[in-house]
This record gives structure tokens, C-alpha cells and sequence, in this order.
């Protein structure tokens, strides 16, 4: 129980300080330094689950200690980390430009974003399905007054939509537990029904199959809206689109995970009963279907954020395909480069738009002339994100191609690809119209800004993956416990 | 219970019940806006005053202008005889589709001598009745359509043989009535989708179309009305002892009038309290009627 | 009374309310109407927890019944009053008409009763409820309507895992209902919020985030 109680105390610190500091620079900077120390401590706390692969995961008092929990908690901290980092650097800029936060705005963003990140942690290492239930509505809770910020009726707007759908999907999520538990009341050996899905994972064959796939399909519906499954996704958009940069980089980069490790744990409890081909015919072509929506919806962007937004359901998709076919590997992989990447993206994509005062494409032009270095980092980033080698999306989509074709799934490949190539094609043209061409009026104006270290950190993170990754760290990955 | 026994209180009651309920409507409507009021029995004096009265026609007026009336009162009398709607069985056996024909006849001749008489005013209360009777008629058929599916007949002797016998049944009767009831305030243009005291034309439904008769037929036309409002709650009291266990014949028979009672006084407090109901709203509360009707047809036709 | 012959009719009871809301256009009626049903299913929650001697279930009922059955309603008529919505207008499919449709779906799918036997007979109205919740928040268009369309969901879930063999554990429906709680009150802020930036709650006039 230790690890997890360990995570609790620096987020609850940042909150209290959030509450009780008025100076938001100092707020900031400790907030950046508090979150670089957390991640420290969950790699201390959590590392010797990640290492210890096989046998059974340690279940106490409702919550996981396995592999999959620590990876995500570890992945949830380094992306919180590098968010809180820039966040300073996105803060300061703020309380210079003309829309100046309120007074207690930013004391609300750091409270929110704390209570945000603990929900996360629960949700990830979860093994009772109410508490994760719990968990999954309070990161909507805790994100909604994140997404509405900027206090714009468009931030309205999008946080609107946001609510409901993700309220909606997560209670038709908690149906489908309810009808897991009532499939538990009628195995003896449970004394009375269970949430745990340690115990419904053992017993899972002797289960009574219609409420178990039924329930199968409300959760999937469920958790699938949460992490912007086709045709659920409608929210996904609006909503990182219009929250500031680093908390559209935590939710890309850690609230869409868990969602997909909610659909990981239960879609293990169904293979332990014997459903796979459900899993496969529900599963499958909404990833697809997810993954070429995505694609074909950033051909005709206008929005530099919402392009980002697309871009994370397209990886969405493709974690879905993974986590249908069965495929740790693959999951974890894409979640990891996925995470970095556009934890990355979206931090650079703050600072351009307060650099340049707007979020639509045609208006930034010619960073190549203006700011030579963050062009080149905003170029690799995207190249990065539409899986390109050697960064390390390419070896996770190959790896998901592989698996795919080896389950002789070929139509699934076919629309993979496709969706793959033209998601690329559509986001380098969207970076050459911003990056090249002449200088305009008013990229003229700027001067060369210093790329933000967290930002180059990162890039260089997902080109080690993808150079590193020989096969036996795939197969290392491969290893994680459902 | 013996036919003529049964025949002979049918008879006084359908003499004396019509027009004292209306009495008892205009007594406690009168009490509940803090005046007298007429005395009780005030419709049969009116009555009587207008069979003294000479009548006025139209001069485009046809004979079906003269028949209607008469249709009215044959159709509704037939009708009270053969519905059980004192609590007892009525002197004829009576059918669910033949009663639901006969009061929609009865509203035919009405409309006909409405258009007859060649007054717009005639005209507008006929094309707004049948328009509310399109919900109010469904409705009505199909909530007794779900007790005739229920007891496996439509022949008013079998569908109120007996009390409730499960709890399912008691459910099913209770939901029809409060379809039953709703289907009749507007076939009766009560509150509130019609006021009946209005004497604004252009917001009449049912008064428009008897605003051209005079004299003996005006008389026969109200008292054909007071008929059918207590032949409907009747019916609609009946639905509700459905839903008691089986009493004796004279129990029935009391507990029926205290439900007409009950009745007239919901029919006075609704005409106190409520308003009309714009025209356009109208199917939107009728819905209410017709879904509860056809939920309960659903649920005995599938459930036995 | 044994449990289950008091559960079945008040549940037949609860899924008729939520489909009378349908046919509602009258905000404030809806509103009582879904106190009049938080209320039923919280008194039944506390009953169940006082059959099987929980005492959680009991607090939990209680819980329901005070601040989902009484505080919620109040809540959400004050912000009605505020903001000055009456009545819905111009729904894409009349009441009437979602009356019979739904009327008739929800009849016929009690009656094909689909794992009998594995599933205590209240399912079918709880899963009634549920969908009576999405179809009253697909089809409005006051953002005040959603959120009721919302705990009606919420409410047929509700009595779904209160009226199993063995109730869920309390600590759960305890967790459940304060986070639901949390989010209608989110949700009514934002309401306030949306009415001062764009002089109305109509959802569907928010369309300017597309594409």
C-alpha cells in the first residue's frame, strides 16, 4: 500500500500551495519543482513492480501494484513534470500579455491540476472497478474547470460539451460494472458478487456469459467516449483545443491513457473468459474506424491545437487496435512514444501561440526565417508524431502492424496504412505552410526565441526509443501483466 | 342479478342521474368561487322551461338539423343501458366496439347539424371536435381495449365480471382509468381543454356546435350531454372498482355513486383552478392519454 | 413484504415517472417529477439496506434521498429561476410523438425480458430509466434539461445496483453519488456562465467549435 500512498503527499502540497500562495510566478516555480521531485519519487516507489514481470500482481485493499500500473503511474509523472516545467515559461508570458489571469485563476489551475493528477494515479492503479469508476469521473471533474480557464465562450463551450459527454459515457461505463458485478453474484466462490478484477479475471470462465458480454458493451461504450473512441469522440477536439498548453499536454498525455488502460483491464477480464472474438468485433473497428476519422479530419485544419487534438485521437485509435488484438507490446509502446511526443507538441504549441497572438494556421507563417530552431523543433515533433523513423512511433506502429497481421487481420492493415499516410501527408503540409515561406508581418516582429528545454528533452526521448529499440526491449515491454 | 331489477334502476337513474350530476358540478363550482349557487335540481327546471319554449331554425337548415337531436338522445340512451356504468350489469349486454361506434355517432350527428345550420361559428366547433376526438376516441378504445385483452372478451359482461385478481390487474385498471378519464374531459370539452361556461364563440368546441338549437331541441341536447358526462365518468368509475376486490351488487352500486360524486367535485375543482389550454397544446396533454392507452394495450396484449 | 414484491412495482412506478417526464415541456414539472423519483429510489435504497442490515445502504438512501431528492431539485430550479427558462421550444421530435415511441419501446422491451434469470427482474426498469434519461437529454435543447436528463440516468443505475442479490458495496454508491453530485453543481455553474455570455441555454445554438 506504500507506493501508493506515496504518490498522495506532493500533489496534496501543491494544492495546499495553491490555495494559500497569491504570488503566481512563486506558485509556479514551486508547483515545476514539486512535480519534477514527484516523478522521482514514483520511479523510486514504483520501479521494482516494473521490473518484477511475471507471477501474480500484488492486489491490497482494492489497488494494483503490477507492471502496467507502474508504467503508467511512472508515464503519468513525467508528463505532469514536463507540463509543470513549461507551465512557468507559459505562466510568466500570460501575466505579461494583455489577458492577464484574474486573480485566484492560476492558483485554481494549479489546485485543479493537483487534484487532477491524484485522480489519474487512482484510476491507473485501480483494481476494484468502483474505484476506478470513482476515479474516471473525478479526472473529468477535476479537468472540466481546467478546460474552461481562458474563460472565452468557445472555452465554454468546449467544456459544455466535455461534461456531458464524458458524464454520460462514464455512467453508461458504470452500468456496465453493475452488470459485472451482478455476473459476479452468481459464482459461490465470490461470497456475495465482487469489483475486483483480480477476482473476476480468476473466476472469469465461470461466469455467466450474457451479462458478462452485455456488461462488456457498456463499458467499452463508456470508457471508449472518455478516451475518444468513433463515434464518441466529439468532445475530443473542443476540448484540448481550448485548454491552455500544459493541461492540453496532460490530458493528451495522461488522461487518454487511462481511459485505454480501463478498456486494458476489463478486455483482460474478458479474455479470461473466453470472449476475445467480442472483444476483436467491438473493439477493432471502432480503433480503425477512430484512427481514419482522424486522418481524414486533419486534411482541412485550420486550428494549430485542434490539428494536435486530431492527431492524439488518431493515436487513440491505433492504442485500441493494439489493446483488441491483444497486444501489450504495442500498447504500451504507443502509449509511451504517443505520451513524450505530444506532451511535447502541445507545450510548443502554447508557447507559439503566445508568441504569435493566434491559433490558426494561416496566420503563422515563416518560423523558418524568423525562429530557425523552434521551426526545426516543431517540424521533427510532428514528423515524430505521424510515426516516422527513427523516432519511436514508427517501431510501435510497426509493431501493431505486426501483430495485426500475423492475427491474419488484413483489412485492418490495409485501413491502418492508408489512415497512416495521409494523417502524415496532411501534418507535413500543415508544418511546411508553417514553417517555410517568407516572413510575414507578423512573424517579421519576432525575434529567435531559445527552444524550451523540456521540449528538446523530450523530442530526444522518443528518437533514443526509436533508435534503442531492439527487440528484446520489445519483448521486455511485451511482458507486462494484463 | 335479475335483468328486470336491473333494468328498472337503470331506467331511474338514467331519468334522474344526468341532470343532477350537472346540478351537483354547478352547486360545487358555485361553492368553490364563494357563491350559493343554483339549487340542485335547477337542470330539470331548465329543462322543462325550454320543452315550453318555441324553437328558431335556420332557414338553410336541413332535416338533418331536426334528427340530430334526436340521433343524440336514441344513440346515448341505447348506450347508458347497455354500459355497466353503475357499478352493476346493465340491462343489455353491451361490446366495447359497439359502444365506441354509438358515442362516436352520437358526435357524427352533432358535427352534421353543426355544418347544417350554416353558421361559421357551427362550423369551427364541428372541424375542432373531431380533431380532438382523433386522440380523445384512441385513447378511450384503447384503454378498454387492454381490459377487453386482459379478460380474453370484449363483451362488457366478462371484461367487469369481477374485482381485481392480482395485483398486475389492479396496476393495468388503474392505468386505464387515468387514460379513461383524460380521453373523457375532452370528449366532454371540460377543463381544460375547453371551458364550458365560456361565451366567447371563437374558443368554443362543443357549446358552437349546439349554438344554433333552440327550444324542445336544445333541451334534448343537454340533457344528451349530462347523459354522456355521466355514462363516461360511469365508465371510468367502473375501471376504478376494478381495481377493489369483488363487493356485493348494492356496494358496488353505492360506491359507484360516491365516485360520481367524487367526480363531479374533480370535474368543479379543475373548472375553478385550471385555465383552457391553448389549441396548439392541446395534442401534447391528449399524448399523455393516448401513450398511457396504448402502454396498456401493449402490456395486456403481450402479457395476457 | 419480502423485497421482491415491493421492488417490482415501485420500480414499474419509477419508469413510468421518467417516461411521463418525456412528454413534459414545462421545465419546473420536470424538476419535480425527478424529485418526486430520487425520492422513491432513495426510501427504497433505505429500506433494502434496513432488510439486509446494512446500515450503509441505509446512510446511503438517506444521502439520496436529501441531496439528490430535495437539495438537487432545489438547486436547479433557483438556477431556472435566475436565468429564466420556462419552457422547452423547439424539440426536433414533439413530446407527443417521443411519448408513444418511447411508450411503445419500453413495453415491448419489457416484454421480451432478455436474461431471465441471471438478472433480478428490476433490470428491465432500471435499464428503462436509463434510457428514458438519454432520450429526455438527446432531445432538449436547455442546457438545465441535460443535467436532469443526467440524474434520471444516474437514478435508474442507482436502484439497478441496489436491488441485486447483494446490493453493491455502499462505499461505492456513496462515491458514486458525490461524484454526481459534483458534477450538477459544476454543471449548473457553467449554466449560469453560459447564460451570461450568450443570453440564452440553448445547447444547440453552441456551434461554434466544428470541423
Amino acid at each position: 500500500m506504500i507506493p501508493f500512498i506515496g504518490l498522495f503527499p506532493i500533489p496534496l502540497i501543491i494544492a495546499l500551495c495553491a490555495l494559500l500562495i497569491n504570488r503566481q510566478l512563486v506558485l509556479a516555480r514551486i508547483t515545476a519543482v514539486l512535480s519534477c521531485l514527484q516523478t522521482a519519487v514514483s520511479i523510486w516507489l514504483w520501479l521494482p513492480f516494473l521490473r518484477a514481470s511475471t507471477g501474480h500482481p500484488i492486489v491490497h485493499h482494492g489497488f494494483r501494484f503490477d507492471c502496467t500500473s507502474a508504467f503508467f503511474v511512472i508515464l503519468t509523472s513525467v508528463v505532469t513534470a514536463a507540463a509543470m516545467s513549461q507551465a512557468v515559461s507559459y505562466f510568466a508570458k500570460e501575466l505579461e500579455s494583455e489577458h492577464k489571469p484574474g486573480g485566484r485563476q492560476v492558483g485554481q489551475f494549479y489546485f485543479f491540476t493537483a487534484m487532477f493528477l491524484l485522480s489519474m494515479y487512482v484510476v491507473v492503479t485501480a483494481d476494484n472497478l468502483g474505484f476506478l469508476w470513482i476515479g474516471m469521473e473525478a479526472t473529468t471533474l477535476f479537468s472540466a474547470p481546467l478546460v474552461y480557464y481562458h474563460r472565452t465562450s468557445t472555452s465554454l463551450e468546449a467544456t459544455w460539451k466535455y461534461l456531458i459527454v464524458c458524464s454520460v459515457g462514464i455512467a453508461l461505463g458504470f452500468f456496465g460494472t453493475a452488470l459485472f458485478y451482478a455476473a459476479s453474484e452468481h459464482d459461490v466462490a465470490l461470497r456475495g458478487g465482487s469489483l475486483s478484477i483480480e477476482k473476476l479475471s480468476e473466476h472469469a470462465a465461470h461466469l455467466p456469459i450474457g451479462l458478462l458480454r452485455l456488461g462488456y458493451v457498456f463499458i467499452l461504450l463508456g470508457y471508449g467516449a472518455k478516451a475518444g473512441l468513433f463515434p464518441i469522440h466529439s468532445w475530443l477536439p473542443d476540448a484540448h483545443s481550448e485548454a491552455p498548453a500544459p493541461t492540453s499536454a496532460m490530458m493528451s498525455g495522461a488522461l487518454l491513457n487511462c481511459a485505454l488502460v480501463a478498456l486494458w483491464r476489463v478486455g483482460g477480464i474478458m479474455e479470461m473468459a473466453g470472449q476475445r472474438p467480442l472483444v476483436l468485433i467491438t473493439l477493432l473497428p471502432l480503433g480503425v474506424l477512430t484512427v481514419v476519422t482522424a486522418a481524414l479530419f486533419l486534411i482541412k485544419q485550420h486550428d494549430l491545437k485542434r490539428m494536435l487534438a486530431y492527431s492524439s485521437m488518431e493515436n487513440v485509435g491505433l492504442m485500441a487496435v493494439a489493446i483488441a488484438l491483444g497486444s501489450p507490446a504495442g500498447f504500451a509502446l504507443q502509449a509511451l512514444n504517443h505520451s513524450l511526443v505530444k506532451a511535447a507538441l502541445f507545450l510548443l504549441a502554447g508557447s507559439i501561440l503566445q508568441q504569435y497572438g493566434t491559433k490558426k494556421l494561416d496566420d503563422i507563417k515563416g518560423m523558418l526565417a524568423a525562429q530557425p530552431a523552434q521551426a526545426l523543433l516543431l517540424f521533427a515533433l510532428l514528423v515524430a508524431v505521424a510515426g516516422t523513423p527513427p523516432f519511436g512511433g514508427f517501431l510501435s506502429e510497426w509493431q501493431i502492424l505486426t501483430v495485426a497481421a500475423d492475427q491474419r487481420q488484413i483489412s485492418t492493415v490495409i485501413a491502418i496504412v492508408a489512415a497512416l499516410a495521409i494523417a502524415f501527408i496532411a501534418l507535413s503540409i500543415h508544418a511546411a505552410a508553417m514553417i517555410l515561406g517568407p516572413l510575414d508581418k507578423v512573424s517579421k516582429t519576432l525575434t529567435a526565441v531559445r527552444p524550451s528545454a523540456t521540449v528538446t528533452l523530450l523530442l530526444a526521448a522518443s528518437l533514443v526509443l526509436g533508435i534503442m529499440l531492439t527487440p528484446a526491449v520489445v519483448a521486455a515491454a511485451g511482458e507486462l501483466t494484463r | 342479478m335479475n335483468s328486470l331489477i336491473s333494468l328498472a334502476v337503470y331506467a331511474v337513474n338514467i331519468v334522474f342521474a344526468p341532470l343532477l350530476l350537472i346540478g351537483a358540478i354547478r352547486k360545487m363550482k358555485a361553492i368553490l368561487q364563494g357563491r350559493q349557487g343554483p339549487p340542485l335540481w335547477q337542470s330539470f327546471l331548465d329543462i322543462t322551461k325550454l320543452l315550453h319554449k318555441g324553437e328558431t331554425v335556420s332557414a338553410t337548415a336541413y332535416w338533418s338539423f331536426n334528427a340530430a337531436p334526436v340521433i343524440n338522445i336514441s344513440v346515448l340512451t341505447a348506450v347508458a343501458l347497455m354500459t355497466p356504468w353503475l357499478g352493476i350489469r346493465s340491462p343489455i349486454a353491451g361490446d366495447l366496439f359497439l359502444f365506441g361506434y354509438l358515442l362516436v355517432l352520437a358526435k357524427f350527428a352533432t358535427s352534421l347539424s353543426a355544418l347544417d345550420s350554416g353558421s361559421s361559428f357551427g362550423a369551427i366547433g364541428a372541424s375542432r371536435e373531431t380533431a380532438i376526438s382523433l386522440f380523445s376516441e384512441t385513447a378511450m378504445i384503447a384503454a378498454l381495449a387492454a381490459i377487453a385483452l386482459h379478460s380474453h372478451s370484449s363483451s362488457f359482461s366478462v371484461m367487469f365480471a369481477s374485482g381485481h385478481r392480482s395485483l398486475y390487474a389492479a396496476a393495468l385498471s388503474g392505468l386505464v382509468a387515468t387514460a379513461l378519464w383524460m380521453a373523457s374531459m375532452a370528449d366532454l370539452s371540460r377543463m381544460p381543454f375547453d371551458d364550458p361556461t365560456t361565451h366567447l364563440e371563437l374558443t368554443m368546441i362543443h357549446e358552437a356546435q349546439v349554438l344554433e338549437n333552440s327550444g324542445r331541441n336544445l333541451a334534448i341536447v343537454e340533457f344528451a350531454t349530462a347523459l354522456r358526462t355521466v355514462v363516461l365518468i360511469g365508465i371510468t368509475a367502473r375501471v376504478i372498482l376494478l381495481m377493489l376486490p369483488p363487493l356485493s351488487h348494492i356496494v358496488q352500486y353505492l360506491v359507484t355513486i360516491v365516485l360520481l360524486a367524487l367526480g363531479a367535485a374533480t370535474i368543479a375543482v379543475c373548472e375553478t383552478t385550471l385555465v383552457r389550454l391553448r389549441w396548439r397544446r392541446l395534442p401534447n396533454l391528449l399524448s399523455f392519454a393516448v401513450s398511457a392507452a396504448m402502454v396498456a394495450c401493449l402490456v395486456a396484449a403481450l402479457r395476457g | 413484504m419480502s423485497i421482491s414484491l415491493t421492488t417490482e412495482p415501485v420500480s414499474a412506478l419509477l419508469a413510468i415517472l421518467a417516461l411521463w417526464m418525456i412528454g413534459v415541456t414545462q421545465y419546473h414539472t420536470t424538476v419535480v417529477l425527478f424529485g418526486i423519483q430520487t425520492t422513491i429510489v432513495g426510501a427504497l435504497a433505505a429500506w433494502i439496506g434496513w432488510e439486509h442490515k446494512e446500515p450503509m445502504l441505509i446512510g446511503v438512501g438517506a444521502a439520496v434521498i436529501l441531496l439528490k431528492g430535495i437539495g438537487a431539485p432545489l438547486y436547479l430550479s433557483y438556477a431556472a429561476r435566475k436565468i429564466g427558462c420556462r419552457r422547452e421550444r423547439g424539440l426536433a421530435i414533439a413530446p407527443p410523438i417521443q411519448l408513444f415511441v418511447a411508450g411503445a419501446a419500453i413495453a415491448l422491451l419489457a416484454l421480451s425480458h432478455p436474461f431471465r434469470g441471471e438478472l433480478p427482474t428490476t433490470a428491465m426498469p432500471s435499464i428503462d430509466i436509463l434510457f428514458l434519461g438519454m432520450l429526455f437529454m438527446v432531445t432538449r435543447r436547455l442546457a438545465v434539461s441535460q443535467i436532469i436528463g443526467f440524474l434520471v440516468l444516474e437514478n435508474g443505475i442507482f436502484l439497478f445496483t441496489v436491488t441485486l442479490t447483494h446490493p453493491m458495496p455502499a462505499l461505492i454508491d456513496m462515491g458514486v453519488l458525490m461524484d454526481v453530485l459534483a458534477g450538477t453543481m459544476l454543471a449548473g455553474m457553467l449554466a449560469f456562465r453560459i447564460n451570461n455570455a450568450f443570453e440564452h441555454i440553448d445547447v444547440a445554438q453552441l456551434t461554434e467549435l466544428h470541423g
